[in-house]
């Protein structure tokens, strides 16, 4: 039998780490949210926060996970903030198809940016590259057309 | 004469961190925490947080998406080094700092609650990364690596 050694156990139980790895994922969520919508529109932390109606030193603290209470209202404002729906979240595998069997290459366009069909399992969407990065994740590095 | 990561381990010098990883999770990058250092996350992960994750759910949600390859954008963060080749992993109460061997790796040597960061007389970060200086070079590993964090840390995908 193997003897337990105290580098074998982690810090913390299951059921605790399912909790922190759910916190950690809606907030990276979130933070992708915000970035994207700073980056895509140059909308400021600071303008997310006047439209909810809160300080931008509070919703900074609700981002990073210091504040003690997140709760789905609070979510929920953040995405209605941010012009994300809970729907743009959904995050099933995709999969790439290439209509013109060339790699998935669709076509350049105007802005100079890649075109390609991904499916997911519930809808197909046309999907843009924007930083010409041919690896296709549900991540808002791409634009939905 | 230089060591190799191996002969640290046997030397029980440094071991791969205890970390519960996600049921999707795998492995992608390695992390190893010094005797010490592993002490004192024991140590700090039994005292009570106002944040919205307990501490010791803290630290293994940093080693999990650090080992998984993550992005670290939210709770948990990876800063590259301002000097020393000393990183930090951020979660939300403290800062944990250490230094890649190899491409991929990361040894952790120091921690402490930002709060205590912030404090008059108390520890500076500028201390701390002494602290991860001295380790590295008491364990003859060779330097740490510099760099962009995704040369260093390329992200799972």
């Amino acid at each position: 039998m193997v003897k337990s050694t105290a580098s074998s156990r982690a810090l913390v139980d299951a059921r605790g780490s399912a909790y922190a790895r759910l916190a950690s994922r809606v907030l990276e969520a979130l933070n992708e949210a915000v970035t994207y919508r700073k980056d895509k529109d140059g909308v400021t932390l600071a303008m997310v926060a006047d439209r909810i109606g809160c300080h931008r030193s509070q919703l900074s603290r609700t981002l990073n996970g210091t504040a003690k209470n997140l709760t789905l209202k609070t979510i929920s404002d953040i995405l209605w903030a941010t012009d994300f729906d809970p729907e743009d979240f959904h995050a099933d595998p995709v999969e790439l198809i290439c209509p013109n069997g060339h790699d998935g290459f669709n076509e350049w366009d105007s802005k100079n940016t890649i075109s390609f069909y991904v499916k997911s399992e519930s809808q197909s969407w046309i999907l843009e590259d924007i930083d010409n990065n041919l690896s296709v994740e549900p991540h808002y590095e791409i634009t939905l057309k | 004469m230089l060591r190799t990561l191996t002969e640290s381990i046997e030397a029980g010098e440094i071991s791969p961190v205890a970390v519960r990883l996600g049921p999707r999770e795998q492995r992608h990058r390695m992390l190893y925490w010094t005797k010490e250092f592993e002490e004192w996350c024991r140590e700090v992960g039994k005292t009570s947080s106002n944040s919205l994750v307990s501490i010791d759910g803290q630290i293994n949600q940093a080693f999990a998406d650090f080992i998984s390859g993550r992005p670290m954008t939210g709770m948990t963060k990876c800063d590259p080094p301002k000097g020393g080749g000393v990183w930090k992993l951020h979660t939300p109460d403290l800062r944990l700092f250490g230094w890649p061997p190899t491409q991929n790796a990361l040894i952790l040597a120091a921690g402490e609650f930002k709060r205590a960061l912030k404090g008059r007389g108390s520890p500076t970060y500028v201390e701390l990364g002494k602290q991860v200086v001295n380790k590295r070079k008491q364990l003859r590993l060779g330097e740490a690596l510099y760099g962009e964090i995704y040369s260093i840390f390329p992200r799972a995908r």
